[in-house]
């Protein structure tokens, strides 16, 4: 009874029509992505000016995350350079605040989060993995998470890694790989922290004042619900405190060490094209070749392996032909 | 002879009949729809990427279901490491109307994946074997192991037939 209904249930799901519309919209040639990514930045673009203007306006000064990316995508197009529009923007209201902000942030070094996400296509899967290893390893990285699947046959394995390699040495290390596999698109992105990294150095500044200030009154603190009062805010200041110091370490972390994310396929054959006339015939040539010779691969196998069955209708075929031969003769 | 399909061919026939039952997996195997919908994607731009040559819609049926599977496993690994794991199925609504659905969903991987693909699917413990990559008996055992849960969690039992 209840196996009816689990049937009626799982008929009831449905892929959803965007979801349609997402894996539909996946066929259609990259090209596409050009003219929407220039939307986006002419959108991008009005955006910052608008926020320009206005915060020119009101006087205040304006932070901006900044993110480079740099799009790509091997055959069909060459590199697209693309500068983002900040994602959020916060104006300070402290007017006095901004203004050391501002100084400060000259001086000091900027703080940027930098991350990659790399796609690798190549032949020589196992090679290609002992060097990139070794690779990360000469860099002073090291492998955070990695999975390696086998989809079918052994030339169809596919692995996802997470590697950390010293910031200052991504863009380096992401030229070795490009020396090393063909790299069939690359995604860097910076992320400019500077501003809640310098809030959070503030941030535990204060606390620390305040600890001390706590402390000192408790010294002189006489009755005893004071001395508890004092001791509740002085617990929750040093949790803060702790917080703030635990923050302030992991965008350290973060600063220092860039995070790639590799994706790394395996391929029969890796075909490089361009996008002129004679590199997309070239590549469709190649294509082609290489299913025909797929193709008389299988029909040989097919072949042999159907030995057995043409021996018996060989023989079968031998005899009747014998048989009718010899009562034509009679 | 054998015909094969592939690339672009590929996609758009999987497109057109083997969308619902990658969504249907991706929903037996993850957290949410939200994720289901993400492994759903993924399973399509690896079939666009893939250079493989199938020889038959159950092939790459059966291939589909193996990278659907993969991929949930890497999802949940990945998101029980970033996030607390998140317990909402389904809506509220919904949870009542599909007792049955998380019930099965509840089960070991292995048990719910061997449950759908033999009483929605209508595959056979062989067939889910060579997909899944086990052995014939022991995908009996998930099966009536998976039906020993069920048992114990819905009224009326889970009934082979």
């Amino acid at each position: 009874m209840n196996k009816k209904e689990y049937i009626k249930a799982v008929d009831n799901i449905t892929a959803p029509k965007e979801l349609l519309d997402k894996i539909e919209a996946l066929q259609l040639p990259p090209k596409k992505k050009k003219s929407v990514l220039k939307t986006v930045t002419t959108i991008a673009a009005c955006f910052v000016a608008v926020i320009l203007a206005f915060s020119g306006i009101m006087g205040g000064t304006l932070k901006a995350s900044e993110s480079d990316r740099v799009y790509n995508y091997g055959s069909s197009y060459n590199n697209v350079t693309q500068s983002y529009a900040p994602e959020s923007m916060d104006f300070t209201e402290d007017v006095a605040d901004s203004v050391t902000d501002a100084s400060s942030a000259a001086t000091a070094d900027r703080k940027i989060i930098k991350t990659a996400q790399v796609r690798i296509k190549t032949r020589n899967y196992d090679t290609l993995m002992s060097d990139i290893k070794q690779k990360i390893e000469q860099y002073g990285g090291y492998i955070e998470q990695s999975q390696e699947y086998n989809y079918d046959s052994a030339s169809n394995r596919n692995a996802n890694m997470d590697v950390k390699i010293p910031a200052d040495k991504l863009e380096q290390f992401i030229e070795e790989l490009e020396g090393i596999g063909t790299v069939i698109s690359k995604v860097i992105a910076s992320d400019d922290i500077t501003d809640s990294y310098i809030d959070v150095e503030s941030r535990i500044n204060a606390l620390e004042t305040e600890e001390k200030t706590l402390l000192g009154i408790l010294e002189k603190a006489e009755n005893l619900t004071d001395v508890i009062e004092l001791q509740n805010r002085l617990s929750a200041v040093r949790s803060d405190l702790e917080s703030m110091k635990a923050k302030k370490q992991h965008y350290d972390g973060m600063v220092a060490y860039s995070g790639i994310s590799l994706d790394i396929n395996e391929v029969e054959r890796v075909v490089e094209g361009d996008d002129t006339f004679f590199g997309e015939v070239k590549e469709r040539l190649m294509n082609n070749l290489y299913d025909l010779g797929d193709f008389l691969c299988e029909l040989t196998i097919s072949l042999i392996a159907s030995l057995p069955y043409i021996a018996i209708v060989g023989v079968i075929a031998a005899v009747v032909i014998i048989i009718i031969k010899k009562s034509r003769k009679r | 002879m054998t015909v094969f399909i592939k690339g672009k061919d590929a996609f758009s026939f999987a497109f057109k009949q083997f969308t619902d039952t990658v969504y249907r997996i991706a929903l037996h195997n993850t957290a949410n729809f939200a994720d289901a919908q993400d492994v759903t994607q993924e399973v399509f731009i690896k079939l666009l990427e893939t250079n493989k040559a199938f020889r038959d819609s159950e092939h790459l049926k059966a291939w589909l279901i193996r990278v659907t599977v993969n991929l949930c496993r890497d999802k949940m690994k990945k998101s029980s490491r970033e996030t607390i794991v998140e317990n909402v199925i389904f809506n509220k609504s919904d949870e009542e109307k599909n007792d049955v659905l998380q019930a099965v969903k509840s089960l070991p991987e292995n048990y719910r994946n061997a449950i759908y693909l033999h009483y929605y699917e209508g595959y056979t413990a062989k067939e889910i074997g060579r997909i899944l990559d086990a052995k014939e008996n022991t995908v009996l055992s998930w099966l009536s192991r998976g039906r020993d849960a069920l048992r114990k969690e819905l009224d009326g039992g889970f009934d082979d037939e």
